[in-house]
């Protein structure tokens, strides 16, 4: 029983750890010119599976699969700046575009998160810590 | 005159004191695996913490709170597993100490 909501709470963690680094990726490249071979890929973490959907067996087990990060297209961003020696010959820079706003609420909103689900662990553990003092008062 | 004579009085044979039936090796037997499966149980889990943590420790990427979450574990079910060893010891306490 406690295995199963400590997997739960593992995954939460997991979760809210990868969202942060998403965020912390797609922000430290904001601002770096996009090189033409190689442009930048913004970060999101998978959402295709989250733990509330389905009741499957192995759910209820506690097997959550991991979440994973995945990279994604980002779109450009184009300034004009002759002089950066990364622009092209119509003196265009380009950036991938990052919404840093909803980056950082992002951070934000997951490290709220991570702190609400060590929260919840704790209060687990005090829990059954107090069910084994059930009678050993005496 | 008549004496009547005293009629002699047959006692049935007076019950032993009744031996307790004694606990089959079954139950014993019962009793010994699950205390040793709970053991294992908490030697898996142990040995689980300590590898997380050697491995943290020599740098590997593994996230911090997975090793926190084995140290807990472990520490919840040692919990566990020294409550029941003072109900054992206290029950067994109690047996030795009667009075008869």
């Amino acid at each position: 029983m406690v295995d199963q909501i400590f997997a739960a709470t593992r995954y939460g963690l997991e979760y809210e750890r990868l969202r942060l680094e998403a965020a912390s990726h797609n922000i430290a490249v904001a601002n770096t010119p996009n090189d033409t071979a190689q442009p930048a890929r913004l970060m999101r973490v998978s959402t295709t599976f989250l733990p509330h959907v389905g009741t499957s067996a192995s759910l209820m087990a506690g097997h959550f699969p991991r979440p994973v990060m995945v990279d994604a297209e980002a779109a450009e961003r184009k300034v004009h700046d002759p002089s950066d020696p990364a622009a092209d010959q119509n003196g265009m820079v380009s950036y991938p575009k990052v919404d840093l706003v909803q980056e950082m609420s992002s951070l934000l909103d997951a490290s709220r998160a991570y702190e609400a689900n060590v929260r919840a662990f704790n209060t687990l553990r005090g829990m059954a810590l107090h069910a084994l003092d059930l009678g050993g008062g005496a | 005159m008549s004496v009547t004579p005293i009629q002699p009085i047959s006692i049935g044979a007076i019950d032993g004191a009744r031996e307790a039936t004694p606990l089959s090796s079954l139950q014993g037997n019962g009793f010994m695996n699950a205390l040793g499966d709970g053991l294992n149980g908490i030697n898996a889990d142990l040995s689980q913490a300590d590898a997380l943590a050697r491995q943290l420790a020599a740098g590997d990427k593994i996230p911090v709170h997975d090793v926190m979450i084995a140290f807990e574990q472990a520490h919840l079910k040692l919990q566990m597993a020294v409550e029941v060893r003072n109900r054992v010891v206290d029950a067994y306490q109690s047996l030795t100490n009667m009075q008869l």
